[in-house]
């Protein structure tokens, strides 16, 4: 499970994303915030090894190639 | 006549508007009645376009008379969600960000459905920026489903969905990031066609996210898709990511015949026992499996593990761009948009970079899992949605994101995916079959679905309105 953000901590990273927002505002933010936390922690948890950024999609991609 | 003008398909109207037994002029009326005496209640449509309509429909009769016959979607009234950009008429998004925006230039695929000869209705309601659910804060039209006006018609496409089942356009282009053409089809009851990302044009399209942004017709019937598909595909010098590949002749797909034909389902994922997927879904959907087979389909089990971690990727990476591209309103006028759709694009704003990369590299290995899995089956089926259409009243910002997403796998992907529909639940909501295919390969995504639609007929069952 990945560490729960505080309220405090939920505004400070509003703000560095541009967003000033009421404590309302942010109170009703931050549950879907929230229930993104666990599956984003998972996903970053995967060891992808050198897997490449830089392989866009392509639209000429080929399951045989 | 046995069947009412507005329940002609495309292919059917088609056939007679060439062989002038009915007109364009009629046709458009029947149309415009029809929007008159319905779209009070179902609430499709955000502009109506009764004199344009009918003048394109007078000028098509026109050419069809002196012989000047373009093709199927000639002298064909449609309609297009109200994210596609149309010269000099109101396209707003759904959004009062955009609510007095007219622009001066029609989307490519806008362009190309005129020169075909299409006629324009008017534009249809969406979720706000196509995300924002049946939002009442942001003061635009809420589609309603007619197959029972309680429940959403799906989205963001809502308009366009509930507009085709109820008979109030022949056909529409929809718009998908994660669902938003198969899952309005399912829910719905018709058939949306998602093509391969880079096979029509986004030029003129409001965006949601560049990179998972796709375009494709809804429609009553397979058939109609194809046709339809077909005007607008093909590579646009204005949109740097659409394909030069040729583009093939898709009605000519269409045969009954999936002798052979090889279906993978990951039934890992899609047929998960988990308590958040509807058991309904996944009856109806198994008995299309069943029809599948008995039309001499070989349907196998296939494993795509990262399919796992698509419903962390595919968000991470719609909200970021997103919010890339809302963020100065969202700070200058955040007033401006509904609550759910702000709420969740504020949310992209809290990704961290890592996690957009990670979300990309994930993305990565999905394509390449299914590009292996494509090496031994044709296609890949399943539910189109993981559950019916849910009750307006159950709706909030969250709903759609607390099931798992049977639709954007392939928003990731690229791949071309339909919906067609395959039953209903004991409560009477439709349910939606999706198949599949490899990139550029939608004949043979055609082929399969026309062969079930065929077999099944559910297109001769049409909504209570």
């Amino acid at each position: 499970m990945p560490q729960q953000t505080t309220l405090d901590d939920f505004r400070a990273l509003t703000k560095r994303a541009g967003l000033d927002l009421t404590d309302e505002e942010l109170e009703h933010l931050k549950p879907m915030y929230d229930h993104y936390l666990e599956p984003i922690a998972n996903m970053n948890a995967l060891d992808l090894e050198a897997e490449d950024l830089a392989v866009v999609y392509s639209p000429g991609w080929d399951p045989e190639v | 006549m046995t069947t009412e003008l507005h329940y002609l398909t495309i292919g059917e109207a088609s056939v007679l508007i060439e062989s002038g037994q009915i007109s364009p002029v009629e046709l458009t009326r029947a149309f415009l009645d029809r929007i008159d005496e319905h779209d009070e209640s179902l609430e499709c449509y955000i502009t109506v376009l009764y004199d344009a309509a009918m003048a394109e429909a007078r000028q098509a009769e026109a050419e069809i008379l002196r012989g000047d016959y373009r093709g199927p979607m000639h002298g064909i009234p449609i309609a297009l969600k109200d994210l596609y950009d149309t010269e000099g008429v109101l396209t707003t998004a759904s959004s009062k960000v955009m609510a007095d925006r007219v622009p001066t230039e029609d989307a490519t695929t806008t362009a190309r459905l005129r020169a075909a000869g299409a006629l324009l209705l008017g534009k249809l309601a969406m979720h706000e920026f196509a995300l924002g659910g049946p939002d009442p804060t942001n003061g635009f039209p809420l589609a309603r489903n007619p197959w029972n006006l309680d429940h959403i018609p799906g989205g963001s496409s809502s308009g366009s969905g509930a507009g085709i089942a109820a008979g109030l356009c022949m056909g529409t282009l929809g718009s998908c990031t994660g669902g938003s053409i198969r899952g309005p089809a399912a829910f719905c009851s018709i058939a949306g066609i998602k093509a391969t990302y880079g096979r029509v044009s986004r030029y003129g399209v409001v965006p949601l996210s560049w990179t998972l942004d796709h375009c494709g017709p809804m429609t009553w019937t397979v058939e109609d898709s194809a046709i339809m598909l077909q005007a607008i595909a093909g590579h646009d010098p204005k949109d740097p990511t659409t394909s030069r590949a040729p583009v093939p002749d898709y009605t000519a797909s269409l045969v009954e015949d999936i002798e052979g034909l090889r279906i993978g389902v990951p039934r890992h994922f899609f047929f998960a026992d988990d308590p958040t997927i509807n058991k309904d879904v996944l009856s109806a959907v198994e008995d299309a499996l069943s029809v599948m087979e008995d039309l001499g389909a070989h349907v196998e089990e296939v494993n795509v593990p990262m399919l796992e971690h698509a419903g962390a990727a595919q968000p991470v990476i719609m909200l970021s761009e997103a919010f890339a591209y809302h963020q100065n309103n969202l700070r200058s006028k955040p007033e401006l948009f509904g609550e759910m759709v702000r709420a969740r694009f504020r949310t992209g704003g809290l990704f961290s970079g890592g996690d957009y990369v990670q979300a990309q590299r994930v993305r990565n290995v999905l394509k390449r899992e299914f590009a292996e899995v494509l090496r031994n089956v044709d296609v890949v089926a399943s539910p189109t949605m993981s559950n019916p259409a849910p009750r307006f009243d159950a709706m909030d910002a969250m709903t759609t994101s607390r099931v798992p997403s049977f639709t954007g796998p392939y928003n990731l992907t690229g791949m071309p995916a339909i919906s067609v529909p395959c039953g209903f639940t004991p409560e009477g909501l439709p349910v939606g079959f999706q198949i599949a295919g490899k990139p550029f390969d939608e004949p043979t995504v055609f082929r399969a679905a026309y062969a079930y639609e065929q077999s099944a007929r559910l297109f001769e069952q049409r909504p209570p309105v």
